[in-house]
């Protein structure tokens, strides 16, 4: 099994909603730097601040996030 | 992007930080203040410690003063929602547990080192002045680690998008 690496396209549906990093964190009640970390790929966000950061850019959570790498395949039963 | 810098949730973010630099540098300060005076209690720094000492609560006061300008005539307000977002700020809360982690570690891998120290530099005196000079490093060097960390592990990326 590879090294899996979680991916966000934050910073271009951010882009895209003309929205500052500092308006997006205001939204999402976190500051600027939880949103600088997050898109810079230096934080994980908790499954809490995921969904709040979803819903203030109108998306689904993995829209704005992708899991890379590893075992695609689903655990053996879950299918 | 005037509004952006000067807006209030950047004034707080900016004061919180300011806040630890402060007690980094407070922790630094009285921390070797005092551990000059315990190693070398005849020296002159020793010998001018009260009269200092009556300014410690003056320049604490000073810095008060001074952090509290930095908020431009706004108050640090704990219910208001730029604070809240600051006090439960999954970053910041992160930064922080790593600045612990490092700061204990730090801490237990000095004993030794420390003791050694401590121990060749006051062989000739009691051993209660050894044991307020170790806590008193132990405390130091634990707070200036942690703070220190902090704002390492808190600063913002390059990417400031």
């Amino acid at each position: 099994m590879g090294v899996e690496e979680l991916s966000n396209t934050l910073k271009v549906h951010r882009a895209m909603r003309d929205l500052t990093q500092a308006r997006l964190a205001e939204l999402a009640g976190v500051t600027r730097k939880s949103v600088n970390a997050i898109e810079a790929g230096r934080m994980v966000p908790s499954v809490l601040l995921a969904l709040r950061l979803a819903r203030v850019l109108g998306v689904s959570v993995d829209t704005l996030f992708n899991l890379r790498g590893g075992s695609d395949s689903p655990v053996a039963g879950c299918e | 992007m005037k509004d952006e810098v000067d807006s209030r949730s950047e004034r707080y973010l900016r004061y919180s930080r300011r806040g630890m630099a402060a007690v980094l540098a407070i922790s630094v300060l009285s921390g070797g203040s005092l551990l000059t005076v315990v190693l070398k209690p005849e020296g002159v720094f020793a010998s001018l410690m009260p009269r200092i000492s009556a300014l410690i609560p003056i320049a604490i006061a000073l810095v008060a003063g001074m952090l509290v300008a930095t908020l431009r005539g706004d108050r640090w307000d704990p219910k208001a929602p730029e604070a809240r977002a600051i006090l439960d700020d999954e970053w910041r809360r992160a930064s922080m547990d790593r600045a612990i982690r490092v700061a204990f570690v730090v801490i237990l891998v000095a004993q030794v080192p420390l003791a050694f120290w401590l121990a060749f530099w006051l062989a000739s005196v009691r051993s209660p002045r050894g044991i307020l000079a170790l806590s008193t490093t132990t405390m130091t060097l634990g707070l200036a680690v942690l703070a220190g960390c902090f704002l390492y592990f808190d600063r913002d990326a390059n990417d400031g998008g």
